[in-house]
This record gives structure tokens, C-alpha cells and sequence, in this order.
């Protein structure tokens, strides 16, 4: 096929213009203001679409959009301006309705309005760069009706007044209400202007009014009840009949007037504010405080505030309570009360706020290291619990006991304190035999170790070994002996290694000639088996068994402690000794000697001895008699004293220089271990750095870490810097 | 403060500490201390020994260390009579704390209170 000649195709517009008759684009205007006539009458039913719709669009075609368009606009504002006046002479209640009804007939005149003159919105609305028809319609019905001078007042006017009168409780018309705003809401920026604006003005000042009138007569919980139920009722109104972006603001409005303005007056106020809700464990009040509170600025940190202040305060009183420190089990059992109480309201009621706790955690570390007898009087609560409280209790419960003391451990600063009283009741529970149960002592073992490191509990462990070797060690001995003992006393042996048990420097006291033998054959025996040790009876720290009989030949079996022992078998060659007599033959120590004679001679029931004077102080000239007359309906008597107690004053004494100096090289190696590894140091820094390094054992004190560098420069293991002698260096 | 004490002042100091003290022993006895703080301070005026001696024999009681010793120099040379330049956190030794604590309880010294 050959390349053909392309030609190209046109299409020419018609060479001459065609003129509508001017008279034409009048008639056919006619035509569509008669039809708006009808339309705004209600007679559309008679109308044409087609033709309507033919004629408008043939006016814009021919060059007379402007003309239907201003056409468009004077009808439908003439209508509206009537439509206006017969709103305005609306009475009462009928305004909003004829407001509203007339709204609805606009929309549907609109509608069809739209639609017929839908080709000039379309072609000849954008190119000329006006308003679409339905946007006009709506801008219309704003100029001419809303913001009428005499319909946009009274609009507002009766709006707000419907609120009001719903706010005092009446009924009113929400679905009227929910169309008269929605209309606002069409009308673009009128809702917020002409509505929200002073809606939310007007709603302060009436929650101004009403919350001062409330905080008058209400007590905290009443007030905060009604501010909670005002605030959903807003909540409620907004989603019935309000833009839902009103929401946040009137919430905002109602939380400022009824909240955050009298929060002071609230949390403080007398008998029935924060402070007492939580006395009484007011959960529900507490909760509905918190959630409201929550929603102001600084809500939150008021309760904090004040809970911590109450917490402080409490927490300060009962440590210094003498009264509720007589007793130190009973004395722990109110911390780990206390503590449980804030737990069950932080959890109840302060939806399990992380702040909270950290405030409940730091006030109870603050009053517990008020008392610096706190470590003793836990470990004495442990003790307890070990000794008998834990008796018949399931390992689950007794899981739980012991994790609640570990977080009161926690909170002490002087933990090495509790270590050392930790020890000297450990081992008078072990020596004694007086262990509820072995797993819960391991337990509790464990829970120190997962907290302290293995070194705070190693010498703890080495206890109980030496416990079980003792067991194996007395099979041991026993198997060895076999014909010789014969009717002798029974020996049962522990055999502590000095390092892992608390030192109690004791000299061992005389012991009676029949316990003689027997001990010089286990020291044999176990010599024999281990070269290079040295073996000391701790008198202070046994126990006998001795079958004593009385008067008219009641046998009794008397459980006491060796000095006991010792004493008491006196009293089988001779009836009366003196005082003195006793304390030479067998040298116990004078106050452990007292005490013995006190249980002994002074405490009904267990009266084994009878002293003269009957006085119930020892006194260095009293005499002392086996008490024949002596009875209980017992048989087996316990008169040991070897309990752990709360320490007398002196004791406490001594135990506290004991750690003091205990700390002394924890203190050194600290230091030495900084100053290793950053070699010059200013005084401060290494302060700082020791007592952070020191912080989970205890909280050193500065002028001793002062003594201990200096002894250090002493020793030639720092020295001051020539140039400034506030730096130490570190001498390799 | 009458006058700086010379460096060869600081020497004869701090060597007498060390003739002064038993052979083999790491502290100076304190009355062969205070001795020796009479015979330098006469050299080399300071108006506080005879207080700090007092002090000393009241409250310490004990041996003198080098570290004391050499630091004691530096407080009489650098702070004024009034303790109005003694910082607390000076890294003093804890003897010249205490010793500030005992002119200011016995009022000796009216420190200026800021």
C-alpha cells in the first residue's frame, strides 16, 4: 500500500454567531424565579425537572449565568428575608420549632434548587469564581436568618437558657436541641462562634457558682461525688446534642471551676479530706479523688504530696513511740501492717500508679531509718516467726511472711547491722533446736543472698553446715565409744567454726565433775580426727536436760542453760550456797550469773531454787536453797533462757562499736579500690564515690571515711598532691 | 598575719617531725610534738599553738601523724586568725576539724557566720 497523502480533519465552529434574543434569556429567568417561588411555597409537585433544568442550563450556555446567578440570589434572599419575620414572631417555645421546621424546608428547596441549577454550578460557578449554589444557600440562610438582629440573641439567649434549666434538673427537648445545633454546626465557624464560645463562658460562671456553693456545705467525698457526676452529665449532654469537639472543652471548663479551683480547700479539708480517707480506707472516695484529680494539672502530685507528708508523720510517730516499741515482733508486725494497708489503697484506689509507690517506698525509708534499732527489731520479727509464728503455716504463706520482711529489709539503710543481729538470733535458733521449719530458714537464706550477694550470706550457710557436720560427728563419736559411756550423761556436741558464728568472747565458766568426763572423751575423740584445731566449750551458749526430784519425790526434767546446769548441780552436795559461793565455784560471769539466779529463784512456776531475802533483784549477799517444795503440773519444766530478746542498753552498745569498727575496713577497701583505679582523686569525689559504692550495706559516715584516708597516708598507701592538698594520689 | 613563713621554714618544719620522732615509728609523741610546736612557733609567729597544744592534750591524747603534722603548717600559714577562710569540705585533717570545732564551741574565735 502506498503512503497516502495524511489529511487532517477539522471541525470548524459555526462561521456566524448565534444571537438569542435578549427577550428570551427574561423569559426563561422568569420561568426559574416562578419555579424558587413555587418551590419555597411547597408547590413543587407541579414542577417540570426537565424543563427547569433545560432552561437554566441554556442561559448559562448562552452567556447569562451572571444573570441567572444574581437572579438566584435576590429570590431566595427575599424568601428568606420572610422566612426570617415569621421565626421573629414566633412566641416561647415555638421559636426554636419554627426555627428548626423552616431549616428543614430550606434544606429541601435548596436541594432541589441545586439540582436544577446544577450545569451552572458546574461550569459557569467555578470559572467565575463564585460561591456553589448549596454553600450559597447555607451563607444565605446564616446573613439573612441567623445573624438577623433580631433572631441571633435570642438564638443564643435560648439555647443557653435550656441548658441552664436542663443543668437544674428539668426535661427539655434534646432531639430540637440536636437539630438547632447541627443546623449551627452546617453553617461552618457559627457553631463555634456564635455558640461554643459563649456556651463555655457562660457554663464557667454557672460551675464557678456551684462549686463554691458546694465546697460551703459539702464534705470532701459529697463534693467530689457531684463534681464526677457533673462531669459525665456534660459528657452525656455533648453526645446527645453538642459538636463532639466540644467535649474536651466544657470537660476542661467543669475540671477547672470544680477542681483544680478549690483542690487545696478539698485535699485539706477537716475531718473528711484526703488525710482521712486514708485512715479509714475509704477506697471508693480515694479512687474517685484520684481519677479526678488526674485530670488537672498537678492533681496527682497534690495527693502524692500530702500522702507522703501523712506517711512521713505516722511513719516518724510510731518509731518513736516508746509505747509501740516495748514489744519489737509486735512493733514489726505494725510496719508490715502499715505497708500493706498503702499497697491495698495504691492498688484500690490509685490505679497501681508507679509514682505512688516510689512516694510510699521512699517515705518508709525515711522513718524506718529514723529508729536505728529498726535492724534489730526485724530480724527479732524474723526470729520470731522462725521460732513459732510460722508453725502449722503452708510454704506458700510462709513465702509471703518472709518476702514482706525482705521489703522492709530493703528499706534499711544499716543493713550490716541486721546482718550481725541476723547471726546471733540464726545461731541461738540452731543451737537451740528452736526452728519452726529448716526450709523456711533456707528460704529466708536465699531471699539474702538474691538481694546482698553471696557474701553477706556465706558465713550464714557455714552455720548450717557446721550444724550438719556436728550431727555426723557425734554418730561419729558415739560409735566410737560404745561399752564406756554405760549410764553416764548424754553429750550432743555442735562444733562451730569461729569464723562463720557470732563472737561472743566467753571464758568458759567450771562445769560440774559428771559432765567432765564425758566432755574430755569428745574432745579426744574429735582432736584425734582433726590435727591442728582448737576446740572451746561455749558455756554461754548450751543447754542440759537434768532429772531433778523434789520434795515428795515428784520427778521433774528440767530444761535449762549450762550456767543453769552448773548451778543447779551444786545444790546436789550441799542444800544452801551463798551468792558468792556460787559464783566462785562455778565463774560465770556476774550479770549472766544474775540472770540465771533470777530465772531460777525469782519466777513463779519455775522456782527451782528458793532465795533468802525473797527480794526479786540478786544481791551480792543473798543465800540460795534447793526448793523442795517446788511443783508444777508439768514434768518437764523449761527455765532456759537462751531466747533471742531485744538487747538491753549496754548490749546495744557493744554491738554497735562492734559494726563501727566492722566497718572501719569496708570503709578502707572501698577507698583503696577507687583510688586504684582513678589515682588521683579530690577529697569530695572519693566521699561520694565510697558512700555510693557502701550504699547497699550501710551509709558511711564522712569524718570517718576522713579518719580512714588518713590512716591510709599513714600507711603509705595515698598521699597528698604536692600542688594542691586537696587531691590524694593513689602510691602503687 | 604578720608574715609568710619562708620555704626554708617549711623544710626545717616538716624535717623536725621527722628527727623528732622514735626511730622505726610511724607517729610523733605528743609531748615531744608540743616541744617542738613551742620552739618553731617562736621562730615563725602563729598565735594558735598554745591553743592547739591545749586541744591536743585534752581531746586526743594520742600520737601525732605526718599527715597532722605537715598539715597543720598549711592551716597556720593560709587561714586567718578569725577561721573566716576554714572550708569545711578543705580536706583538713579530721584533727584540725575538731580543733576548729573547739575554738568556735569555747569561743576563743567568734567565726563570722554567712
Amino acid at each position: 500500500m502506498s503512503a497516502q497523502k495524511r489529511r487532517t480533519f477539522k471541525i470548524e465552529a459555526f462561521k456566524h454567531r448565534v444571537e438569542i434574543d435578549p427577550k428570551y434569556a427574561e423569559r426563561t429567568w422568569k420561568v426559574l424565579e416562578h419555579a424558587i417561588h413555587e418551590i419555597y411555597n411547597h408547590n413543587a409537585s407541579g414542577l417540570s425537572f426537565e424543563e427547569l433544568y433545560r432552561n437554566a442550563y441554556n442561559m448559562v450556555l448562552h452567556k447569562y449565568g451572571e444573570k441567572l446567578y444574581s437572579g438566584l440570589v435576590t429570590t431566595m434572599t427575599g424568601h428568606l428575608k420572610e422566612i426570617a419575620k415569621s421565626i421573629e414572631d414566633a412566641q416561647g417555645s415555638l421559636f426554636l420549632e419554627e426555627l428548626d421546621r423552616k431549616w428543614g424546608e430550606h434544606n429541601k428547596a435548596l436541594q432541589m434548587i441545586r439540582d436544577i441549577m446544577m450545569y451552572m454550578d458546574r461550569t459557569f460557578v467555578p470559572s467565575s469564581g463564585r460561591t456553589p449554589v448549596h454553600d450559597l444557600g447555607l451563607n444565605l440562610w446564616r446573613d439573612n436568618i441567623i445573624h438577623s438582629s433580631k433572631i441571633q440573641s435570642r438564638l443564643l439567649d435560648t439555647l443557653l437558657d435550656l441548658i441552664h434549666r436542663e443543668r437544674k434538673g428539668e426535661v427539655i427537648n434534646r432531639g430540637l436541641m440536636r437539630n438547632i445545633t447541627k443546623m449551627l454546626m452546617d453553617l461552618g465557624p457559627v457553631y463555634q462562634e456564635d455558640f461554643e464560645k459563649p456556651f463555655l463562658e457562660v457554663s464557667a460562671s454557672f460551675y464557678s457558682g456551684e462549686s463554691q456553693q458546694l465546697i460551703e456545705c459539702c464534705d470532701c467525698g459529697e463534693y467530689l461525688r457531684k463534681a464526677e457526676k457533673r462531669l459525665s452529665e456534660e459528657t452525656e449532654r455533648v453526645s446527645h446534642y453538642l459538636d463532639s469537639g466540644s467535649e474536651v472543652k466544657i470537660t476542661s471548663v467543669v475540671e477547672g471551676e470544680m477542681i483544680a479551683n478549690h483542690m487545696q480547700r478539698l485535699v485539706h479539708m477537716e475531718n473528711s479530706g484526703l488525710v482521712n480517707m486514708l485512715v479509714d480506707d475509704k477506697y471508693e472516695d480515694l479512687a474517685r479523688m484520684y481519677s479526678l484529680f488526674r485530670r488537672v494539672t498537678d492533681g496527682l502530685l497534690m495527693i502524692r504530696d500530702v500522702m507522703t507528708l501523712h506517711l512521713r508523720e505516722t511513719g516518724r510517730q510510731l518509731v518513736s513511740d516508746p509505747e509501740k516499741l516495748k514489744d519489737p515482733v509486735d512493733f514489726v508486725q505494725h510496719l508490715l501492717d502499715e505497708k500493706d494497708k498503702y499497697d491495698l489503697i495504691i492498688s484500690k484506689s490509685f490505679n497501681n500508679d508507679k509514682t505512688f509507690q516510689n512516694a510510699l517506698n521512699s517515705s518508709f525509708e525515711y522513718f524506718i531509718n529514723l529508729n536505728n534499732r529498726s535492724p534489730e527489731f526485724i530480724s527479732l520479727y524474723v526470729d520470731d516467726k522462725l521460732r513459732k509464728g510460722l508453725k502449722g503455716v503452708s510454704e506458700e504463706d510462709v513465702e509471703v511472711v518472709l518476702d514482706k520482711v525482705m521489703m522492709l529489709f530493703r528499706y534499711l539503710q544499716e543493713k550490716d547491722v541486721f546482718e550481725k543481729y541476723y547471726k546471733q538470733h540464726l545461731a541461738k535458733r540452731l543451737l537451740s533446736g528452736k526452728t519452726v521449719s529448716d526450709d523456711a530458714e533456707r528460704s529466708m537464706i536465699v531471699k539474702l543472698k538474691t538481694e546482698c550477694g553471696y557474701q553477706f550470706t556465706s558465713k550464714l550457710e557455714g552455720m548450717f553446715t557446721d550444724m550438719k557436720t556436728s550431727v555426723d560427728t557425734l554418730q561419729g563419736f558415739y560409735a566410737s565409744q560404745h561399752a564406756e559411756i554405760g549410764d553416764g550423761p548424754t553429750l550432743a556436741v555442735q562444733v562451730l567454726t569461729t569464723g562463720s558464728w557470732p563472737t561472743q568472747p566467753s571464758a568458759p565458766c567450771n562445769l560440774p565433775t559428771e559432765i567432765i568426763g564425758i566432755c574430755e572423751k569428745f574432745r579426744t575423740y574429735y582432736l584425734g580426727t582433726h590435727t591442728g584445731r582448737r576446740l572451746t566449750w561455749q558455756t554461754n551458749m548450751g543447754t542440759a536436760d537434768i532429772k531433778a526430784t523434789f520434795g515428795k519425790a515428784q520427778k521433774h526434767e528440767l530444761n535449762v542453760s549450762t550456767y543453769q546446769m552448773c548451778i543447779l548441780m551444786l545444790f546436789n552436795s550441799v542444800d544452801r550456797l551463798s551468792y558468792k559461793e556460787i559464783e566462785q565455784a562455778t565463774e560465770i560471769p556476774a550479770s549472766d550469773l544474775k540472770r540465771c539466779l533470777q530465772s531460777l529463784a525469782c519466777v513463779k512456776g519455775k522456782n527451782v531454787l528458793r532465795k533468802e531475802p525473797m527480794s526479786k533483784d540478786i544481791a551480792e549477799d543473798d543465800a540460795f536453797y534447793f526448793n523442795d517444795k517446788f511443783t508444777s503440773k508439768f514434768i518437764k519444766v523449761k527455765i532456759g533462757t537462751v531466747a533471742a530478746q531485744k538487747e538491753s542498753e549496754p548490749e546495744k552498745q557493744e554491738t554497735r562499736q562492734r559494726v563501727e569498727e566492722d566497718r572501719k575496713p569496708q570503709i578502707e577497701a572501698a577507698i583503696v579500690r577507687i583510688m586504684k583505679s582513678r589515682r588521683v582523686l579530690d577529697h569530695n569525689t572519693i566521699v561520694t564515690e565510697v558512700t555510693s559504692q557502701l550504699q547497699s550495706r550501710f551509709l558511711p559516715n564522712p569524718v570517718v571515711i576522713k579518719k580512714r584516708i588518713e590512716s591510709l597516708i599513714e600507711r603509705e598507701f595515698l598521699e597528698r598532691d604536692k600542688a594542691d592538698r586537696k587531691l590524694y594520689r593513689y602510691l602503687a | 598575719m604578720a608574715s609568710v613563713p619562708s620555704e626554708k621554714f617549711r623544710e626545717i618544719y616538716n624535717f623536725a617531725f621527722v628527727w623528732a620522732k622514735e626511730k622505726g615509728q610511724k607517729s610523733l609523741a605528743l609531748e615531744t610534738a608540743i616541744g617542738m610546736w613551742q620552739l618553731l612557733f617562736a621562730e615563725w609567729h602563729w598565735s594558735l599553738v598554745d591553743h592547739w597544744c591545749q586541744f591536743l592534750q585534752l581531746k586526743h591524747n594520742k600520737a601525732i601523724s605526718r599527715d597532722t603534722w605537715s598539715q597543720l603548717l598549711e592551716f597556720a600559714k593560709t587561714i586567718d586568725l578569725q577561721l573566716s577562710n576554714y572550708d569545711e569540705e578543705g580536706a583538713w585533717p579530721y584533727l584540725i576539724d575538731e580543733f576548729v570545732e573547739y575554738l568556735t564551741e569555747n569561743g576563743i574565735v567568734q567565726r563570722p557566720r554567712n
